[in-house]
């Protein structure tokens, strides 16, 4: 097969070198096609840079002994994990002769508590009188009955039975 | 007048369960049957009272605790019964059990006689008086000769809410004098 004649036959093996050499006239529209693909290569560049500036950033909080030249991929999830993108988890507290146990509970915006109780006599969770947020208001919860709430803001919630005033517990959410 | 006969009824029912305890110390350990037919008579003649305060009680701060007997003591009988019936266990009456239910009985029959302050104040004494007893059968009689393991569990987590009762019983009384 004859070759096109813009270009050259290869010559003592500058063929292994893919080499294109366009001689003759240039069409404008030819030349805005390599522009655009000029400058798709710079971007494509640019932001590699970028990725390399971020990997620095993550291996100067990495341990002494951490090799420098870790692939890219295996530290990408160390960086793409903020708290917010935890899961929402449940914590359950159990009543039983006459308390909530446990009686203070840590979570995060999003998580669940739900209490189970495993008392003879019904009780609720209501939120105490100093509480900043009246949130809580299970109602009775028969003895044997489950009540969840969901804590979509973070704060302080102290909580007690309106029937056994005596018996306290506090939910803190960050 | 109507103090001394109060006071009287309470030494009653205090010697009806304390015969029960010595009975038992004298060898005739109340039987599982037993232990239940006593613990849901005792609920039961607290639910009466309750359910007579709730009626006649003039002071807030009393209605709602007599509420609280009976929606407690009512719960804690299901329980009772529930686990009766799951355990095939018949309750059966004894010497306590009887004395609870007589002095019970006459405990309602004066109450039902008063009206206004003298009868907040004459029930929530009873009710100091009532479980105070209550406890001592539970912790000295029944608890430790209940044999069924759920059985025993079940006494125990119904000591906490007769403690309870207790104390809330015993602020009343203070804050009625």
């Amino acid at each position: 097969m004859t070759p096109p004649s813009s270009v050259p036959a290869p010559e003592d093996g500058a063929n292994s070198r893919n080499v294109i050499v366009v001689s003759g006239r240039i069409s404008p529209r030819a030349l805005a096609l390599c522009g655009l693909v000029l400058f798709a290569l710079g971007f494509w560049s640019g932001r590699e840079t970028r990725d390399s500036e971020t990997v620095v950033i993550a291996q100067a909080s990495a341990p002494a002994s951490a090799p420098l030249a870790t692939p890219l991929p295996s530290i990408a999830p160390a960086i793409s994990a903020p708290a917010e993108q935890r899961s929402p988890s449940r914590v359950t507290t159990t009543i039983r002769l006459m308390k909530f146990a446990p009686e203070k509970i840590d979570l995060h915006v999003g998580d669940t508590i739900e209490w189970q109780n495993k008392d003879l006599t019904p009780h609720t969770v209501t939120s105490a009188p100093e509480s900043e947020k009246h949130e809580l208001d299970s109602g009775p919860i028969n003895a044997g009955a489950v009540w969840e709430h969901r804590f979509e803001t973070a704060g302080t919630f102290p909580y007690f039975c309106t029937f056994h005033p005596e018996m306290k517990g506090v939910v803190e959410v960050k | 007048m109507m103090k001394h006969t109060l006071i009287g009824i309470s030494v009653l029912a205090a010697a009806g369960i304390a015969a029960g305890a010595e009975k038992t110390s004298g060898g005739a350990a109340p039987t599982d049957p037993q232990i239940a037919m006593i613990a849901v008579t005792a609920d039961n003649v607290d639910i009466d009272a309750g359910k007579l305060a709730q009626s006649k009680a003039s002071n807030p701060k009393v209605k709602e605790f007599a509420e609280l007997m009976v929606r407690d003591h009512t719960s804690v009988n299901e329980q009772a019964t529930a686990l009766a019936k799951r355990l095939n266990v018949t309750p059966e009456e004894s010497a306590t059990s009887k004395s609870l239910k007589e002095n019970g009985d006459k405990e309602m029959a004066k109450l039902k006689g008063m009206s206004g302050a003298a009868f907040d104040k004459a029930y929530v004494d009873n009710e100091v008086k009532y479980h105070e007893q209550v406890l001592g059968a539970v912790d000295k009689t029944l608890i430790p000769n209940a044999q069924n393991a759920e059985l025993k569990s079940l006494l125990e987590s119904a000591r906490p809410i007769f403690a309870s009762h207790l104390n809330h019983a015993k602020e009343l009384q203070t804050s009625l004098k």
